[in-house]
């Protein structure tokens, strides 16, 4: 009873306190439930779409087997395979206006009673009702495609089926969800077309006879209840059915529903980092408060110490009081995280290709947010142990504050600088809350400012995750050009400072095909552990490859190629996401013992002096040599969305930080001006002006808040990178390392120390109000 | 009769000083007495009441209340004997300033345990004639009236001993007759009082004087009970009289 009139009193007195904290557990809790709710509605998602489409554990890509009705029936026999379903698909390049596929696209013939694909409305903002039937001369593309492709409602798209003429073209009806390969992220990209257009392209193909350039083929998805692995799964398959000499690739159902979550578990990975600073940044402001409350409140304690309060009732009412700020602040958090992450789910839609409907998991939230509650309420209580110590006559007589340490820091000519130099150097404990909050900032937003520069101004950094080693530009002749030619029109441009060639023909791998990355200069892999692959017997491969085929560094694995096969020993593991990871690296050397070395498998991959011409370049090739060399750059067309998405998240991370930055200087600097005030006072009767107590003022802030900025930057030097790749490897990323500037590596540090100023500038306008009365100030 | 307070062999430095404030108080309260304790400003006075009614450690010696050794008391304990046996009237009237003169008054009558704290608030404070402050923090109100207010709070559940120190020493004449006349009052209706005190016309309210020098009780003096029509001037006289017998 008494508590309740106490903490009613002391909600009186710290609201400003109470109602900021409030706000800031409400942001952390926001990030907190925002970063689950995104990650585990977009899993959950991935996952019930799949398994409502009967996508099974792992999907084979098969071709030249007719309808492949003989090879689905095969794998139905095998044992531990409990289902199968196959997909009819013809493989083909496709070119959208100038743009040409840089990979085979996937017509599949519409099914919908035994694949119903769920299509979106023309905004991508809902579903629209699937129809019974796709119109002849009508397809259905992956939501994806309209920012990779612009392919809207209406635009058309075309597939050459045949040499000499055999284009079909489509007109798109709409878009819609594929859970299997609809991201930008996934290489492979899926059209719903109908079945009658279906059946006449595959008698087009086989029409066309050794000039057709499209592929019949199927999609089969196996199901083994989940009691495989996808090697087992795999291994058991090749061994039991003849789908090994039809297989195109294949993927497990992991690997798939990793590749369709890159760009959640991106977001997730970074909102992740942000919703521990702001806890910790919460923490801070709290102990602040709370430290700042007490010695306000240290002659009230006293006297209630006086009428027989014990300390556990003390801290008590400062435990009660506080929670009820954080409290409905964590539940206002969690209430928004669920608009929130709806609407950055609908952002991403042509990205992700998903329409995720937003799930906030409750159960987990609470469960954070009780472990959360659990942090702040151990902190308050450790934070107000010192209420246990406190001699109620020695409160009541003020003797219990901490009188100024007598700091003789010289006061000069330069009134209002000497004076903020000594209040600080004299109550230093006072910015302890000023400055660790400009700390933590500092190094969150470096953190921000180099994970953004990992990615880089057009992505490269999330490129080279998907690139086996760096480029340029990269040019492979189809036809006869030879690659001197493609020299000359670059070195018009710019010089050719190295280069190396890279074929990537298909291999198998103890009997799982994939891709090999034959390269010329092996030390040039983007390598995460061991060596890379020097000798002719050696091989590297992906995390993905590593767990798939259950390998790793140092065991030998036989790999076949069109010439025969032969055994390797893996030296490491690499970072290429290519084909979704499924792939290995070796040398020239190694490759030639099973494969063939003919001109055309090779591209040609340059390093030039000039990288911002890089453009320029690429246009006077394409122009000179037209479909005659395939030509890419660092870079892909589903990137922009992750770029824009970055540089969202990015500037709304930076209006989080100037927040607390506001609210904690608003806190500091009303405490200061209540403690103060006599000493203000006093100042100003003897004709300081308001104005340079003001600045006087925010100078204090100034040089905390570079206290806490300073070793801010250099603790974002050393933790950065460890702490960002922990989370991004945990979210898929496995090669994070960010490369800053100058500018990045001090802007955030300035950044902050410049708000402090201005804040602290704003905070002190109190002094203006201050009346002279207020020297005689009694109780 | 038992004594409700006694101390034997009291003392206490502060630390940073050599110089004893309290060297060897022995003294004993007897239920429903008024005793002031008078001594020159700095004889340690206050030091002597926050020791006796253990707001503040003593270096060595016992403090009995109610035949219990307070000096041993654990926090918790010595915060619930405050609560409920023990009330302070101080020389600032220290009202709790986040609070209204009535919910100083009713937080002290829960903290006591009282029954319904908010009518026993209501009525002490109308005692004390505030009643038409009691919504009002204590910033708000004269030095009189919060000091007023302050007995009200301090005579909140069943007192066993009220202490005051200089209770009136920061009031203006009139305020002082007024706190004066309460305390009277008070100690009428058989409250124990404990009050120390450098101003005579205090001191006289008493029913016994002690005097504090060099850290000991250096002298005692009996008065008849205070009465509102005894010969106030003749009690004024022999105290000072007393006192100055005693280098006052
Ligand atoms: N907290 C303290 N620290 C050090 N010395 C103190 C403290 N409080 C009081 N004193 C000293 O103890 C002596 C007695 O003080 P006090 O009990 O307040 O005297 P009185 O109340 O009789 O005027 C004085 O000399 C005073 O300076
Ligand atoms: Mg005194």
């Amino acid at each position: 009873m008494e508590k309740r009139v106490l903490i009613r009193a002391g909600l009186r007195r710290h609201r400003g306190a109470v109602l900021s904290l409030m706000l800031l557990a409400a942001l952390t809790a926001l990030a907190l439930c925002g970063v689950l709710a995104v990650s585990q509605s977009a899993r959950m998602y991935v996952n019930s779409e799949t398994a409502r489409l009967g996508m099974g554990d792992m999907t084979l890509w098969v071709s030249g087997a007719g309808d492949g009705a003989a090879l689905a029936g095969d794998a139905a026999n095998v044992p531990g395979v409990t289902g199968v379903r196959a997909q009819q698909i013809i493989y083909s390049e496709y070119e959208i206006g100038e743009q040409e596929s840089d990979s085979e696209g996937q017509l599949i013939a519409y099914d919908p009673a035994n694949f119903a694909y769920k299509m979106l409305e023309s905004d991508l903002s809902g579903y629209a009702d699937a129809p019974q039937d796709i119109a002849p001369g009508e397809l259905y593309a992956g939501a994806a495609m309209r920012s990779m492709f612009g392919l809207d409602v209406g635009e058309t798209i075309t597939f050459p089926i045949a040499r000499s003429g055999g284009k079909v073209t489509f007109t798109v009806a709409g878009h819609f969800e594929d859970p299997l390969m609809g991201s930008s992220m996934t290489g492979m990209k899926s059209f719903l077309i109908s079945k009658s257009d279906y059946d006449a392209i595959a008698k087009m193909i086989g029409d066309a006879g050794s000039n057709g350039l499209a592929r019949r083929g199927q999609m089969i998805h196996v199901d083994a209840g989940g009691a495989m692995n996808a090697a087992e799964l795999s291994r058991a398959i090749l061994e039991h059915t003849s789908i090994g000499a039809h297989l195109e690739f294949s993927h497990s159902a992991g690997v798939l529903r990793g590749f369709m979550l890159t760009l959640h578990n991106v977001f997730s990975g970074l909102m992740a980092a942000f919703a521990a600073v702001l806890l910790l940044v919460t923490l801070v402001v709290l102990g602040h408060a709370i430290g700042a409350g007490i010695e306000q409140d240290a002659a009230d304690m006293g006297r209630l110490a006086a009428m027989g309060a014990d300390s556990g009732l003390l801290r008590g009412v400062q435990l009660g009081m506080y929670a009820l700020g954080i409290a409905p602040g964590l539940a206002l958090g969690l209430a928004a995280s669920g608009p929130v992450s709806a609407a950055l789910l609908a952002m991403t839609v042509d990205t992700t290709g998903l329409l995720v409907p937003a799930r906030v998991p409750v159960g987990l939230c609470v469960a954070v947010l009780v472990a959360a509650v659990a942090l702040l309420v151990g902190f308050i209580w450790l934070r107000t142990a010192k209420i246990a110590h406190l001699k109620p006559i020695e409160a009541m007589r003020g003797t219990n504050r901490t009188a100024a340490k007598a700091c003789a820091t010289p006061i000069g000519s330069m009134l209002a600088l000497s004076l903020a130099v000594r209040q600080v150097a004299s109550g230093a404990r006072r910015y302890a809350g000023v400055v660790l909050t400009a700390l933590l900032l500092t190094l969150f937003a470096s953190m921000t400012g180099r994970i953004a520069s990992w990615l880089g101004p057009s992505g490269e950094g999330l490129m080279d995750a998907f690139n086996p080693a760096d480029l340029h530009i990269a040019a492979q002749p189809m036809g006869d050009t030879p690659i001197d030619a493609v020299d000359t029109v670059i070195m018009q441009h710019s010089e050719i400072t190295d280069r190396y060639a890279l074929a990537m023909p298909s291999v198998s791998v103890n009997s799982v095909n994939m891709t090999a990355n034959v390269i010329t200069q092996p030390e040039r892999f983007h390598m995460l552990a061991g060596e890379t692959c020097m000798g002719e017997d050696e091989i590297v491969v992906t995390e993905f490859v590593a767990a798939d085929l259950g390998v790793s560094i140092g065991e030998r694995v036989n790999i076949a190629g069109p010439r025969g096969s032969g055994a390797y020993t893996i030296t490491g593991i690499y970072q290429c996401a290519n084909d979704m990871g499924a792939n290995i690296g070796m040398s020239r050397e190694g490759y030639i013992r099973i494969g063939e070395d003919r001109p055309q498998i090779w591209c040609e991959h340059y390093f030039i002096a000039d990288p911002q011409r890089q453009g320029e370049i690429m246009a006077a090739l394409g122009e000179t040599f037209g479909g005659d060399v395939y030509l890419h750059e660092n870079s892909w067309p589903g990137l922009f969305g992750i770029l824009a998405a970055m540089d969202a998240l990015t500037m709304a991370e930076y209006l989080l930080t100037a927040v607390f930055v506001l609210v904690v200087t608003m806190l500091t600097g009303g405490k200061l001006l209540l403690f103060e005030r006599r000493d203000l006072c006093i100042l100003r009767a003897m004709g300081m002006s308001s104005t340079r107590l003001r600045v006087s003022f925010a100078l204090r802030f100034v040089f905390a808040g570079a206290a806490g900025a300073l070793p801010g930057t250099a603790a974002g030097a050393i933790v950065t990178d460890p702490l960002a790749g922990y989370l991004m490897r945990l979210y898929g990323i496995s090669n994070f390392a960010s490369k800053p500037g100058a500018l990045a590596l001090v802007m955030p540090g300035l950044m902050v120390t410049a708000m402090f100023a201005v804040f602290g500038y704003a905070a002190s306008a109190g002094i203006k109000r201050a009346d002279l009365g207020g020297l005689i100030a009694g109780e | 009769m038992e004594a409700i307070l006694s101390a034997r062999g009291v003392h206490k430095t502060f630390p940073g000083s050599e110089n004893r404030v309290l060297s060897d108080v022995n003294l004993e309260i007897m239920p429903g007495e008024f005793v002031a304790v008078m001594g020159r400003s700095g004889a340690g006075k206050s030091t002597l009441l926050y020791a006796l009614s253990g707001m503040d450690a003593v270096d060595g010696g016992q403090v009995f209340y109610k035949g219990k050794d307070i000096t041993k008391l654990a926090e918790r304990d010595m915060a619930r004997l405050r609560a409920k046996e023990f009330g302070f009237v101080f020389q600032q009237a220290h009202l709790v300033s986040s609070l209204t003169l009535l919910e100083n008054a009713v937080v002290a009558g829960h903290l006591a345990g009282a029954k319904d704290a908010r009518a026993e608030a209501e009525s002490w404070l109308t005692r004390v004639g505030v009643a038409g402050a009691i919504g009002r923090l204590p910033h708000q109100v004269s030095g009189g009236e919060a000091q007023r207010a302050a007995i009200a709070r301090a005579m909140m559940g069943a007192l066993g001993l009220l202490f005051a120190d200089e209770p009136t020493g920061s009031l203006n004449k009139r305020s002082t007759q007024d706190v004066l006349d309460i305390l009277s009052t008070i100690s009428a209706g058989g409250q124990t009082i404990l009050m120390v005190t450098h101003d005579v016309r205090c001191a006289m309210r008493a029913g016994r004087v002690l005097y504090l020098e060099d850290g000991k009780i250096a002298g005692e003096m009996q008065l008849e009970p205070y009465s509102e029509n005894a010969d106030l001037r003749g009690r004024e006289a022999r105290l000072t009289a007393w006192l100055s017998a005693l280098s006052w």
